[in-house]
Parts: structure tokens; C-alpha cells; sequence
């Protein structure tokens, strides 16, 4: 018998970063980071599940902007060039390391693990890291769910159009990328606000995810808490993370990644050994991870890092997994009899979570799997969607405005580091609107400066901004990027007006700006409602 | 000859030296200007919000957050316009229209990279994009959370000179003021006036008012009215807990040994914030 059951979601994104003229740069090694430690790992992961017959089942949503660059060709030429560049610089390691059997044989597994990446990059994969999910998809294991175009952060787009245009768009990228059209949406950063829902029911959307208190103080108060998701007054589906869940995974205190075993992130020789020597494994002599860490995390307290030990940490990996699937046997046993109903766990996970951050998280992934499957009807992988084979009906209530940032709603996106940028957003927005309603049948070049202006709009309203801007990574490079296409906007707007885009202009931010380049943006605000 | 030449250096001389000293009085009388608005910008404070510990008791649970330009790179514009208004309105005015954006703020990645830009294309017109939604006057509510709100605004310069014009005489007792409106369905419509500076042009304010439906005027309040600018959207606030309505059909179980505890586990997220924890 079905006590519970797991829906665990990972969703990737990354923010779009392309610049055509710029070789090399620490922001354009985040996607290639992402690629190497998450996304190819990843899959791998989930093709040995399918191999070996394990009946696994996984949300995913790949968001626009990564499918935008995971298809691009000038982005795919410049991963390999990447991806050999580390593959030189893992072997320039193996002959630097020959003194130390200890520190050799890890400078060897990172030589035999670029080395394989390239091979599935190129020959597994063939430089295409989007059919696989669908072939996932096809093969009933993943259901891939839509996003936002940009990653906005939608309650604070202010107006309804606005929203309209990330939700319309990031579907349009779906079925382009996917061939169907989507069932699922990620909310990016699970911000949630009542007024944006009527954006994603024009769409067809039927579920989408929540954080905890989303469903939890939702009016009325629902009877089975967030172990089932909630009917909205759209009719959409609304599930809520499950806080258990989340909190073994995350928790820097108390979550498995803060393991001693596991690999130290912040200890990579990008930092540690000289420029000259490192040569283009880094962008500009610009220091940056080069994805070779030789040490474990040890202790979280200290400083002092002992060597990385790949054999201890898979099998801890092994064991937090059993614990994780220990506590969600617990979990659905209890709520199971409390609730009268098979409880859902609803995991959602940022993708880059597992390998990037957390080295391990694709083994502890696979291993998951494999042990939910040793007894298959105590809890049952699920994806959204299928949620309403079981439970077809499900208690109609508004959700509550919240959002997975920290303390729960929009402060991460809305404080003193960023809050400025929303009076350029509102008034741009209200602009782009206004002008692109005084021309609506634009042809030729007029309708390319549209649909370009559109391009910059959805690009400045990328959640990222701000977000980087209030952790304070990169906060210069968000400050320009958001300025930059607030300004570009600005001046296409301008040059619509005098009815004379400038063409020379148009066509070098269409080339670096080139997200979407395929689809007839203007049509979103030229229309009248 | 002589004494023309000597004639000439002398009061070629007196020029000089009149010029600098006419310079150095100006960068003084500038100083004196900035500070004295910095001056009556404090007292405003302390006359017009509460903070969130004096807040108490009070009726209005109102806090302003320290009054800041909207670009945090972007200092206070000292050279004010030559118009003929009083230094207090051209003040505001200048506060309200500062938002330029930083200076060296990057058009293209080119210069963010620190490489020359292309020659190819024509220079991005940056310079030229007039930004033109500045000059629209509006003021916007966002609901943060159960507790905050924030507020921002732009006042056209010709509404604010007009009325200025014409309530000149008791200009001098008016300030600054955003009003709050609680228009909640079923509830007595009220409202809380917020007293600003005329530094300011956004406003964080709590409100303590989960599930509220809000909106604000912007303008100034005078002896015996208030004249507003602008007005805002309207907001509802987050709820900030666990719903009081119950749908008999759907009755709750197990809520007070389990959910009633969950809610304060909110916020934990993204990798790049579990990772900042880790240092």
C-alpha cells in the first residue's frame, strides 16, 4: 500500500550571460561550471537509473534563459574550448602532483573526469543537453515543467502585462525547445502573489509549486496542511514544499552538504596556486574556480582541510540518502494515518544545488532513487501531474503571497541594495507598453526594434539582478547589466518614436542580446487587450 | 611705457584676486547651503515618523527607513537649477529627479569587461535615451510582507511648481506627507499620513497590517488640507500566518500538534545563500 509520496522537483537556471566580443570572463564560466558539475552529471546520474530499470520520477524545469544558452552554438564552442582547457590544465596537475601519491591520484580522477565530460559532451550527447530531458520525458521519468522567460520575480513586476509577458514567453521557449506545451510551472523563487495566477490560467498551466506557508496560510485554512496541494480560485494546482525535506538538504547547519566527508567548495586551486602557472584556466588572470578542489570540508568551524577522500564521501553520500528515505518512510507513515491520506513531499531543489555546490548531490540523487525502489509502494516518486491519478479532488483555497527567499517573501528582492531598480523597471515597462500600443501593425525594421525592446525588458526584469545585487557576489556586474538594458530599451523606445530605429545599433545588441531570437516578442504588448 | 606695462600687471592682479576670492565666497555659501538642508532633513526626521521602538501604542506604526538616492553610487546633486524658486522646492525637486544611473554604469559588456567598445557600431546612444518615464509623475506601493511596505515616487516638476505658485504665502507650514489609505472591504475607511522630507523620494513603511488592502496619495499637507500630487496602486498585504476560516467540508486535523509550529521554518533557499552561510 501507497503511504506517501515524493515529488522531488530540481530546477536550473542560470541567468542569460553572452558576450559575443568577451573571450572569457567569470560570468560566462557560470554556465559552463553549471554544465560540468550539474547538468552532465545529472543526466548521467539519471540514465544509469534508467539502465538499470529503477522507477525514478523527477519534476524538472530547465529555464528559458539556460535553454536559450544550452542551445546556443557560439556558447557550445566556447564549453568545449573550456572543457579542454581543463583537461590541460588537469594534466599540467598529474605532473605537478607526482611527489604526492595522495594528491596525484585526486589530480588523476579530475583528468579522467574532464576527460569523460568532453566525450558525453561531444559523442554521448552530441553538444545537445536538452533532447536528453526530453527523451527523459518521453520515457515517462521526468516531467519537464515551464518557466518564467527571464526569471522574473512576478509579484513585483507591478503590472499585469508585465507578467503576462514572462509567463507567455517562457511557454513560447518551452514548446519551441520541447515540442508541447507545458503542465507544470516554476514560479522563479516560488514567488508568489494572488494577482499573477490569472497570467499562468490564460496559458494553461495546471500546477505549479509553493513555498511551505504559501499553502499553509492559504484562506481557507487547508485541512491536510501542505501534504497536498491546494485548488486555487484559477483551478490550478498549488503544492507546497514540504519543510522536512528541504531542511536535511539545505540546512547549511544541519543538512547533509556541510558533511566533513564531503568535498570543500571553497578550496580550489583557481585560488591558491600562481596566476602564470594557472595560465587560461582563468579568464584575464581573473581569479576563479577551475572546478579542482582537493579537499574535504572536514570541519565547517575550521580552516584546516584535510585531502579529499572521493571513496568516503560516495558512501556517506550512500548513507544520507538511506537517512533521507528512512525519514520520508517515517514521514508518510505518519501523516498517512493522522491525514487519512497518503501524504505528498514535495522536494523542490535548485538544480545547481547537486554538484556544484554540493559535489556529491547526483550520487546522493541516484542512490535515493535506488533505495526508494528496494520497497516501491511504501513512498512513490511522483511528479506533479500525476498527483490527480490518486487524488482527483482537492480542497479549493487562495493561496498565500510568499516567496522561498529568506524570511519568506519579497525582502531579498526588495531592499536597500536593490529597491532602486524597480522605478526603472515600472516606468520602462509602462513606456514599452504605451509606445508599442501607438504601433501595432509595425513591419521590417520597426517591428525587429519592438521586438528587441521587449528583448531588453525581459532581460532587466531577470530576478538575478537584484539577487546578486543584495548577496553581493557580482554586484557591479548586475548593477551593468540591468542599467545596460534599461538604457538600451530606453534609446530603441526613443528611436521607435522618431520612427527611425537605428540599424547598425539594432543588429549588435540582436546579436548579444539574442535570447528568444526566434520568436515575435512585440506581439506581446502590441495587442490590445 | 613703463607705467602702462605696470598699470596693465597691476590690475591684471586685482582681477585675479578678485576672482578667486569671488570663488572661494561661492564654495562657501554652497557649503552653508548643503548644510543647512542636511540640517532641517534630521529635524524632519524626528518630527515627522516613528521609529519601530517609539512606534508603541501609537495609532500610526509607521517607520521610515533613512532617506537615500535611488542609486546607492549616485551622491546628492549640489548645483541646483537657477529657477526662481525657493531652495526648498528646488531641493525636492532635484531629489525627485536624481535617479540618474550611475556614472560609468556600463552600456554594453564591452566596457563592463573594461574593453573599448566596437567600432564598428555606432556608440549605444545611451547618452541619448532621455529615459522619459522620469519625467511621469507616479507613485508606486509594494507589499514586501506582512509588515512592509515600500514606496516610490517621481513628482512632475510643473505640479510641483504650480503649486508651489500658488500656495506661496503658506508654503513655509506645508510638508511633505504620503498618505495611507486602508480601504479593506468590510472595514472603516482610514487613512495615516506619513511625514517626509523633501530629500526623499522612496519610503519603507510598516504597517503591520496583514491581508489589508492599501493605497497612498503622495503631496503635501498643509495647515488645514492636504493637496496631492499622485496616486498609487493599490496593494493587499501578505497574510503573515495560518488562516482563521475554516471550510467545514475540508475541516482541519491534526493542525495544533504539527502546522501551527511549521510556518517560522520559511526561507531557506537558494545555493548561492547556503553557500554565503558556509563562510
Amino acid at each position: 500500500m501507497t503511504l506517501g509520496f515524493l515529488c522531488l522537483i530540481l530546477h536550473a537556471h542560470l541567468p542569460f550571460v553572452k558576450h559575443p566580443e568577451t573571450e572569457d570572463s567569470l560570468e560566462g564560466r557560470w554556465l559552463f561550471q553549471a554544465i560540468s558539475e550539474c547538468y552532465l552529471p545529472l543526466l548521467l546520474a539519471l540514465k544509469r537509473l534508467l539502465e538499470d530499470d529503477v522507477p525514478f520520477r523527477v519534476g524538472v524545469s530547465l529555464s528559458p534563459p539556460l535553454l536559450e544558452m544550452l542551445s546556443d552554438p557560439l556558447l557550445k564552442e566556447r564549453y568545449k574550448k573550456h572543457l579542454r582547457n581543463q583537461i590541460e590544465l588537469s594534466e599540467r596537475e598529474v605532473e605537478r602532483t607526482s611527489g604526492d601519491p595522495r594528491l596525484q591520484s585526486l589530480a588523476r580522477m579530475y583528468r579522467d573526469t574532464f576527460q569523460d565530460l568532453y566525450r558525453h559532451y561531444t559523442e554521448t550527447f552530441r553538444e545537445d543537453l536538452i533532447t536528453p530531458w526530453k527523451e527523459l520525458e518521453s520515457q515517462g521519468r521526468v516531467e519537464l515543467l515551464a518557466s518564467a522567460a527571464t526569471h522574473g520575480y512576478l509579484p513585483l513586476l507591478l503590472h499585469e502585462k508585465a507578467v503576462r509577458a514572462q509567463v507567455k514567453t517562457g511557454v513560447a521557449a518551452y514548446k519551441k525547445h520541447f515540442g508541447h506545451s507545458p503542465k507544470g510551472f516554476w514560479l522563479p523563487e516560488c514567488a508568489y502573489s494572488p494577482e499573477i495566477e490569472r497570467a499562468l490560467a490564460g496559458e494553461g498551466i495546471s500546477s505549479f509549486i509553493l513555498e511551505t506557508h504559501g499553502v499553509l496560510y492559504a484562506t481557507p485554512r487547508p485541512r491536510y496542511g501542505y501534504h497536498a496541494p491546494i485548488v486555487t480560485p484559477n483551478r490550478l494546482l498549488a503544492f507546497g514544499r514540504d519543510p522536512d525535506c528541504s531542511k536535511q538538504v539545505w540546512s547549511a547547519e544541519e543538512g547533509y552538504p556541510g558533511d566533513g566527508a564531503y568535498r570543500e567548495f571553497y578550496r580550489d586551486i583557481g585560488y591558491e596556486l600562481p596566476i602564470e602557472y594557472l595560465g587560461n584556466a582563468l579568464p584575464n588572470g581573473c581569479r576563479v574556480p577551475t572546478g579542482i578542489k582537493y579537499h574535504r570540508v572536514t570541519d565547517r568551524r575550521s580552516k584546516h582541510k584535510e585531502l579529499y577522500e572521493p571513496e568516503v564521501a560516495r558512501m556517506r553520500a550512500r548513507e544520507h540518502a538511506h537517512n533521507f528515505v528512512f525519514w520520508r518512510k517515517k514521514e508518510a507513515e505518519y501523516w498517512s494515518g493522522v491525514l487519512g491520506r497518503a501524504p505528498v513531499m514535495v522536494a523542490p531543489y535548485d538544480a545547481e544545488l547537486f554538484g556544484h555546490w554540493w559535489y556529491e548531490g547526483p550520487l546522493w540523487l541516484e542512490f535515493m532513487f535506488r533505495k526508494l525502489a528496494e520497497e516501491p509502494d511504501v513512498v512513490k516518486p511522483i511528479t506533479p501531474s500525476e498527483y490527480v491519478m490518486y487524488y482527483p479532488v482537492n480542497q479549493v483555497a487562495q493561496p498565500a503571497t510568499s516567496s522561498w527567499g529568506y524570511k519568506g517573501y519579497h525582502e531579498v528582492w526588495l531592499e536597500g541594495s536593490n529597491d532602486w531598480i524597480y522605478r526603472h523597471l515600472h516606468g520602462s515597462q509602462e513606456r514599452l507598453i504605451s509606445v508599442s500600443a501607438s504601433c501595432p501593425n509595425a513591419r521590417g525594421l520597426l517591428r525587429r526594434a519592438l521586438n528587441q525592446a521587449v528583448r531588453e525588458l525581459l532581460l532587466a526584469q531577470s530576478s538575478d539582478w537584484p539577487f546578486i545585487m543584495k548577496t553581493g557576489s557580482v554586484p557591479e556586474y548586475a548593477k551593468s547589466r540591468f542599467t545596460g538594458h534599461i538604457q538600451r530599451l530606453e534609446a530603441l523606445l526613443d528611436q521607435i518614436e522618431e520612427g527611425a530605429p537605428d540599424p547598425v545599433f539594432l543588429r549588435q545588441i540582436e546579436e548579444s542580446d539574442s535570447v528568444f531570437a526566434d520568436l515575435d516578442l512585440a506581439g506581446l504588448f502590441t495587442a490590445v487587450k | 611705457m613703463f607705467w602702462f606695462y605696470t598699470g596693465t600687471v597691476i590690475v591684471a592682479a586685482l582681477a585675479i584676486g578678485f576672482f578667486f576670492y569671488r570663488r572661494a565666497r561661492q564654495i562657501v555659501s554652497e557649503e552653508e547651503t548643503f548644510s543647512r538642508t542636511e540640517a532641517s532633513f534630521e529635524a524632519s526626521e524626528e518630527l515627522g515618523t516613528a521609529g519601530p521602538n517609539e512606534s508603541h501604542g501609537r495609532d500610526r506604526e509607521t517607520h521610515a527607513s533613512a532617506p537615500k538616492a535611488a542609486s546607492p553610487d549616485e551622491p546628492y546633486r549640489r548645483n541646483l537649477r537657477t529657477d526662481n524658486l525657493s531652495k526648498e522646492v528646488e531641493v525636492a525637486w532635484e531629489a525627485a529627479d536624481i535617479i540618474d544611473f550611475p556614472a560609468g554604469a556600463a552600456a554594453s559588456p564591452h566596457e563592463a569587461a573594461g574593453l573599448p567598445p566596437t567600432e564598428t557600431a555606432r556608440p549605444l546612444r545611451v547618452k541619448d535615451a532621455k529615459a522619459r518615464y522620469k519625467e511621469s509623475p507616479r507613485l508606486v506601493l509594494m507589499a514586501r510582507d506582512p509588515s512592509w511596505l515600500y514606496a516610490y515616487w517621481n513628482v512632475a516638476h510643473e505640479k510641483y511648481q504650480e503649486m508651489y505658485k500658488k500656495h506661496l504665502d503658506e508654503w513655509g507650514l506645508s510638508r511633505p506627507v504620503l498618505r495611507l489609505y486602508d480601504v479593506t472591504p468590510g472595514r472603516v475607511r482610514e487613512h495615516t499620513d506619513i511625514y517626509l522630507n523633501d530629500e526623499a523620494d522612496n519610503w519603507y513603511i510598516r504597517v503591520d497590517r496583514p491581508n489589508h488592502r492599501l493605497y497612498a496619495e503622495i503631496g503635501r499637507a498643509f495647515p488645514d488640507r492636504f493637496l496631492a500630487f499622485a496616486r498609487s496602486n493599490e496593494v493587499t498585504m501578505p497574510p503573515g500566518g495560518i488562516s482563521m476560516e475554516i471550510a467545514e467540508e475540508w475541516a482541519p486535523l491534526a493542525w495544533e500538534t504539527y502546522y501551527s509550529k511549521v510556518g517560522d521554518a520559511a526561507g531557506v533557499s537558494s545555493p548561492m545563500v547556503w553557500g554565503k552561510s558556509e563562510e
